[in-house]
């Protein structure tokens, strides 16, 4: 057993136990942890984007742009690579410094209109911001995300890639194998894919408003909200998972690091 | 025997707290193992990493946060771990702001514990920073910088998180685009590995591994079946297999025997307090009928 000694391992593991003191109920120093963590949190995040975003994405190409506002497109380009301007965006080099200033200027005009929002008199100036956020976001995901979330997912509900080759969901095949060998795992390879067709029709007819829950499409419904809670089980089972691996890690830091019990 | 299933169904939820608390503390301490058995979507994971050849670097996006590191940290290190032993070069970079730091943590330790372990069994081998890894470090917008990345990566990052220009580091001379990388392996406790599903895997059509927590995995498991997403680690448990896959005892091993515990504990409760519950439910239903 060996204690650290490093004094930012024994604040963590001090603020750890603040945070855990709220089991036993609500206090001052969990508060106090609290207040600090959203502090900090805020502050770090602040600081990040600061040196990774404003400095080296606006601030330092527009000082290089406005101090060699005179030069040429041509002069520029040459200018940034002989100065080693690792900050300098390369689309900003194809262009003369005042068209540079330009292309810098718009869009932090438009992440400061997003602060109108504080004005209320002026504050519909932030829609333009946030009408191209949206429309410049969707532009990029509406595509992809059709072509990831919707056509792939359907596709995976009628067939599945086994390697090079596609094989139906409702395999023939597989019932085959099933009654050829009977045992588990040929029963599950069989019973899978037809499952998995019948759970999405069932959760799809339970979405849906149109026609009343009857007959059929009742039957149909009452099956879907059985997929889905068992879909919710196995959820829930997975965020218990989560939750305890995360008091996993703490224990070990305090078990490990702060007080050297184990390895 | 009622009174005893009125008082359960009245316990302090501290005392099943403190229950919880003892057995992760007596599990992590106790010198016990638990075997683990290899689900498919981690050993496509695995198998997709093994395939990664040393001329074509790895993508790791280390997507992380402090709040979910005790499951995510040691998928990234076995993920390191299992490249490094292969020679496979490692471009390491985080698309979420919380994860700079805590990336470059994990390379330059996962790096050094290598170093020292080839250095214990006499081999001259040593992962350097520059020829087998870099780091890319942060990079604010997630869809356009995955995207830049699939036409040049220096369009995305000029330079690496200590500021050196790409083209001076060895491992990058002739590393441009996806093309040129074998798979892309992303760790996170958000949505971005649909992200790099939607930009990377399904147009540049480069194999996506995911390594995501257990809350999230089973919104992922559709991408697996589906084959968008090449493989899947899902929480704590999926760290373990990939851990025993590479024979790398590490945190999430250790912590699995915690977590058989634990659920023992949970699973007790929930068994019981039903079984209270219901006797409790009946014994009232008596008492009102004899009225």
């Amino acid at each position: 057993m060996e204690i650290s000694t490093d004094i930012w391992v024994w604040i963590a593991a001090i603020f750890t136990l603040f945070i855990y003191s709220f089991l036993y109920k609500d206090n001052p120093l969990y508060k106090f942890a609290e207040h600090v963590m959203v502090g900090l949190s805020t502050g770090y995040y602040t600081a990040i984007v600061f040196h990774t975003v404003i400095v080296p994405d606006f601030w330092e190409p527009l000082v290089h742009s406005i101090s060699k506002f005179t030069m040429s497109p041509a002069e520029f380009s040459s200018y940034a690579i002989a100065n080693e301007l690792t900050t300098l965006p390369t689309v900003l080099q194809d262009f003369s410094p005042v068209v540079a200033i330009i292309m810098l200027l718009i869009p932090a005009l438009l992440g400061l209109m997003l602060f109108t929002r504080f004005i209320p008199k002026i504050s519909w100036l932030s829609r333009f911001s946030l009408a191209f956020i949206l429309g410049a976001g969707s532009g990029l995901a509406i595509p992809n995300s059709f072509q990831t979330r919707i056509l792939e997912q359907l596709r995976g509900t009628i067939v599945e890639d086994q390697g090079s080759i596609v094989v139906p969901l409702f395999s023939i095949d597989a019932w085959r194998d099933f009654f050829s060998a009977p045992g588990i795992g040929t029963f599950f390879e069989a019973v899978s894919g037809p499952l998995l067709i019948i759970g999405t029709l069932c959760v799809l007819a339970y979405f849906f408003f149109s026609k009343e829950h009857k007959g059929v499409l009742g039957g149909a419904a009452k099956a879907g909200i059985w997929f889905l809670m068992i879909g919710f089980g196995a959820s829930f089972g997975y965020t218990v998972m989560a939750r305890v691996s995360l008091l996993i890690g703490r224990m070990q830091f305090l078990l490990t690091d702060w007080l050297g019990i184990i390895d | 025997m009622s009174s005893f299933f009125e008082k359960f169904l009245k316990i302090d939820r501290r005392w099943i707290f403190l229950a919880v608390g003892l057995a992760v503390v007596i599990a992590l301490v106790a010198p016990c193992q638990m075997s683990t058995t290899i689900t498919p979507p981690v050993q496509i994971f695995h198998d997709v990493v093994a395939a990664a050849t040393p001329d074509k670097p790895l993508i790791v996006s280390m997507d992380v946060g402090p709040s979910t590191l005790p499951e995510l940290e040691p998928m990234i290190k076995a993920t390191l771990r299992h490249a490094f032993g292969n020679n496979v070069k490692v471009i390491g970079l985080s698309l979420l702001i919380t994860g700079p730091s805590i990336g470059e943590r994990l390379l330059v330790d996962t790096a050094a514990e290598m170093n020292a372990e080839f250095e214990a069994a006499g081999e001259e081998r040593r992962i350097i920073q520059g020829e087998e890894w870099v780091f890319l470090g942060y990079k604010l917008g997630l869809t356009p910088v995955i995207i830049d990345m699939g036409e040049e990566i220096r369009n995305a990052f000029r330079v690496d998180y200590y500021g050196t220009y790409l083209d001076d580091l060895p491992m990058m001379q002739n590393v441009h685009n996806y093309d040129d990388m074998s798979s892309i392996v992303t760790i996170s406790g958000t949505a971005i590995p649909e992200s790099w599903v939607a930009f990377a895997g399904a147009p540049y059509d480069i194999p996506v591994s995911v390594g995501v927590t257990a809350v999230s995995a089973s919104n992922y498991y559709t991408y697996v079946q589906t084959g968008q997403m090449a493989g899947l680690l899902g929480g704590l448990k999926g760290a373990a297999e990939y851990e025993r896959l590479i024979n790398y005892p590490g945190m999430a091993s250790k912590g699995m025997v915690a977590q058989f515990w634990v659920h023992i504990i949970i699973v007790f409760f929930i068994v019981l307090g039903n079984t209270a519950f219901f006797i409790i439910r009946a014994q009232k239903k008596r008492q009102t009928d004899k009225k």
